[in-house]
């Protein structure tokens, strides 16, 4: 009935995805980074389509788990949500890509400067986390969750600058990005943002504002190098 | 692809932000279609679709021949996701206006068509025959209509949900938008200047009016906004 999962890739689904050491229903926040990480790991394909009722199988859970994680992903703009059609992933093109990149430069060049005013230290210590995290995914060889976490720090650093409007918008942009990543990076090296992140924390918490604005900046033309050049080289239509 | 399902994906965030500012209650139902395309200003077809999108999302049910009733289920999700203009300061909206509406209105002017700028000018002629009336209340609707004839000039739908999310914070802040005539006036000018430099196709002049203007609307209200130096001197 669906082409998407094999009972066979199910079983590798959840084997590769233990769920963490805990008892109880997993929530929301449990399976929403497990099926961002299926996208970007492709182990749900771009393009495919699927149902709620698939992916509450897969994931062992209701269908008002699964569609409240699909009505945050379409939020993010990561899963499309139409009516009469089944949830499908986006797939950017270069052009998207492209426009996607040049908006987050001015959302994030925003939030730096307003991060770098009184960055807190729990807020610090979040970020430093993340990068750690990222880093040992991609130790272990982890490249979906290494990338989402990524992401994650870019929209942690935006929830820190304390424009929930501006934060909001970006969250709608770096979901994106890491589909595009995730989508067109498969060839090059590895992935070593976390020494930028690390550098832009740094920075922040030093509240060297043109530091940190030079860094993202930087960090953001790697990014765009990586991605345009991917993309290129890749499938170019 | 996305493009073509921008409108209702438009109405689909107007809607999720009323339910989550919780205009309608769970269990309450949804105004009958033709009431509530009207004050959404779209077609029914797209308030069809719109509603379609919401029952996916599990927010709301339609009921064959009684309506859509709202449900009660995910109404905290949506409130922490798809309102943060509900706790915004003025500042903040500001300051994202600042940061995406002189890019937005540079794209604006390398695409658009001399029909869509005549369209913008009558707007602009609106607003100043409300400030000539003294009409604080039409100023106010016309500058906020001219903003969103602006921006829904752009083809980007990444853009999107933020134009219409300030288009909303606009309309709650409505009273401020009500000052002073020499207030009205002035931004009535600044606004002719961004539509002055669209019109000659000049898109770092346009970008750098709407800074202009966004900075002294800040002023107006008393809002320092926290921008890079090099800016301040446009």
């Amino acid at each position: 009935m669906n082409t998407l999962v094999s009972h066979q890739h199910n079983r590798n689904m959840l084997a590769a995805l233990p769920l963490p050491g805990r008892i109880g229903k997993p929530s929301v926040d449990d399976i929403y980074p497990r099926i961002f990480d299926a996208i970007l790991e492709q182990r749900i394909a771009p393009a495919s389509r699927f149902t709620e009722e698939s992916l509450g199988d897969v994931f062992g859970v209701s269908r008002s788990i699964i569609r409240r994680v699909l009505a945050r992903l379409s939020h993010q703009q990561v899963v499309i949500l139409r009516p009469n059609h089944r949830p499908q992933v986006a797939a950017p093109d270069l052009e998207q890509t492209r426009q996607i990149l040049h908006a987050r430069r001015l959302a994030e060049q925003t939030l730096v400067r307003l991060a770098c005013k009184a960055p807190q230290p729990q807020d610090l210590r979040h970020l430093r986390d993340l990068v750690e995290q990222e880093q040992r995914c991609l130790d272990r060889g982890e490249r979906g969750p290494a990338i989402r976490l990524s992401g994650e720090f870019h929209l942690q650093l935006a929830a820190m600058a304390g424009n929930a409007p501006l934060a909001q918008f970006l969250g709608s942009l770096v979901p994106l990005t890491s589909l595009a990543l995730a989508r067109h990076e498969v060839k090059s090296r590895r992935h070593c943002a976390w020494q930028e992140h690390l550098a832009i924390v740094d920075a922040v918490e030093g509240r060297n504002v043109n530091e940190a604005l030079r860094l993202m900046d930087e960090h953001l033309d790697h990014l765009e190098q990586k991605l345009l050049l991917a993309a290129g080289t890749g499938s170019s239509k | 692809m996305i493009s073509s399902s921008t409108v209702v994906n438009s109405v689909v965030e107007k809607l999720r932000a009323a339910l989550a500012r919780g205009q309608w209650r769970s269990g309450e139902m949804l105004p009958g279609q033709r009431e509530l395309a009207e004050q959404l200003g779209i077609s029914r077809p797209s308030l069809r679709e719109a509603v379609i999108v919401l029952e996916t999302l599990g927010l709301v049910r339609s009921m064959p021949g009684k309506g859509v009733v709202v449900l009660e289920a995910t109404l905290s999700d949506t409130a922490s996701e798809g309102s943060a203009m509900a706790g915004a300061s003025l500042e903040d909206v500001l300051q994202l206006r600042y940061t995406l509406e002189p890019f937005i209105v540079g794209l604006v002017a390398q695409s658009i068509s001399s029909k869509e700028v005549g369209q913008l000018r009558l707007t602009l002629m609106d607003m100043r025959e409300a400030l000539e009336a003294d009409d604080s209340d039409a100023c106010a609707n016309a500058y906020i209509a001219f903003h969103e004839e602006l921006f829904a000039l752009t083809s980007n739908p990444i853009f999107q949900n933020v134009v219409q999310q300030t288009s909303n914070a606009l309309k709650q802040s409505a009273d401020v938008l009500r000052n002073s005539p020499e207030h009205l006036a002035e931004r009535l000018e600044e606004n002719e200047a961004v539509v002055r430099a669209i019109r000659g196709k000049n898109s770092a002049q346009a970008s750098a009016e709407m800074r202009r203007h966004i900075l002294r609307e800040g002023q107006r209200m008393g809002i320092e906004l926290n921008i890079p130096d090099d800016n301040l001197g446009t």
